[in-house]
């Protein structure tokens, strides 16, 4: 776009006159953009916790308390299924391991 | 109810002169109840982002526009307290403090609005963007953690996205569960049926694309004998 040299202010306007709705157009995509990209976390999310064993079933647990659990999940899985692993655990008498609680309630 | 109490305090306060100052005073007496527990990053809106500076015109505040109704408690616009519409609008899902997430829509000189912002309001921001700091920074470890668990499937210097991470697990633990239901035999199916990705979209690698007719890159990453006896 090409200006005369004129006055300082006549060119700031025009240009903003031509780049506003360009501006909105803009921050709009990417608006959209990042909804669509929360909202395939959040269906992840949703994923994850679906297949966490917890009782009771319907307790919808936090996003924190997800990624907590899914990690202890699979340390508990992967303790499981290693070979040399013939006693059970290796906790105390008193601690009980809320996954093997909760597949023993809901089988 | 909090919601309540906001408006009491709100309304017989006849002497207030200004609305700013009736909404900074209701601010600062439903004071300190901002429920942490069962804040979710989905709900609330940052207050980082959302404090203008100080001469901005208010009324156009491009935040207003992207305001997270059922966030913290806001207080009703000074001019409309008598509407129920508008307050249940801004009735919170979360108990919590009247933040500055909504201004006035009056244009106030700055240097009036200056001299309105208390110290206490300034605190109270300052702790909720330390709070929300916090929180995120305890979501990033709790995601580091679980990315420690799963199996390498990124180039030495990369790290999983969040998104990449929670498919991953998904994947994972459908993978383990798997075994631990089909018993060792499973493990040698691997290669030939990629099972384990099935149920999921095909997730997105940037730049990196694991191959599918494998399903993991190396079998050593994960327990390698599977006990017999399950």
């Amino acid at each position: 776009m090409e200006f005369d040299n004129g006055s300082n202010g006549f060119q700031i306007q025009s240009n903003q006159l031509n780049e506003a709705p360009l501006k909105k157009r803009i921050r709009s995509g990417a608006n959209a953009r990042e909804r669509d990209r929360t909202q395939s976390v959040n269906s992840a999310f949703d994923v994850l916790r679906a297949m966490i064993p917890i009782d009771p079933p319907d307790r919808k647990l936090s996003k924190i308390e997800t990624l907590q659990l899914a990690t202890k999940y699979i340390s508990h899985l992967s303790q499981i299924l290693t070979p040399g692993n013939d006693s059970e655990q290796e906790h105390s008498f008193y601690d009980v391991c809320i996954f093997c609680l909760t597949n023993k309630i809901h089988s | 109810m909090k919601e309540n109490a906001t408006r009491i305090v709100y309304v017989n306060k006849p002497h207030v002169e200004t609305t700013t100052a009736a909404i900074v005073s209701a601010i600062t007496t439903s004071s300190s109840h901002y429920d942490q527990s069962s804040s979710d990053s989905t709900t609330i809106c940052t207050l980082n982002n959302v404090l203008p500076p100080m001469s901005y015109d208010y009324q156009h505040h491009p935040s207003l526009a992207n305001l997270q109704i059922g966030g913290p408690v806001v207080p009703p616009p000074p001019p409309v307290y008598g509407t129920s519409a508008d307050e249940h609008q801004y009735s919170p899902t979360v108990t919590g403090i009247g933040t500055s997430c909504y201004m006035p829509t009056e244009v106030k000189a700055s240097s009036r609005v200056r001299s309105y912002e208390s110290e206490r309001e300034y605190d109270y921001k300052k702790s909720a963007c330390d709070r929300e700091r916090t929180r995120m920074r305890d979501m990033n470890k709790a995601f580091d953690l679980l990315r420690n668990r799963l199996p390498k499937s990124k180039p030495p210097g990369k790290k999983l996205s969040k998104i990449e991470s929670l498919r991953m697990a998904i994947r994972y633990i459908r993978h383990l569960q798997a075994i631990l239901e089909y018993g060792p035999e499973y493990e040698t199916k691997l290669y030939t049926v990629p099972t384990c990705t099935q149920y999921l979209p095909p997730p997105t690698y940037y730049g990196y694309q694991p191959q599918y007719g494998q399903c993991w890159n190396a079998a050593a990453d994960y327990p390698p004998n599977v006990n017999n006896q399950y």
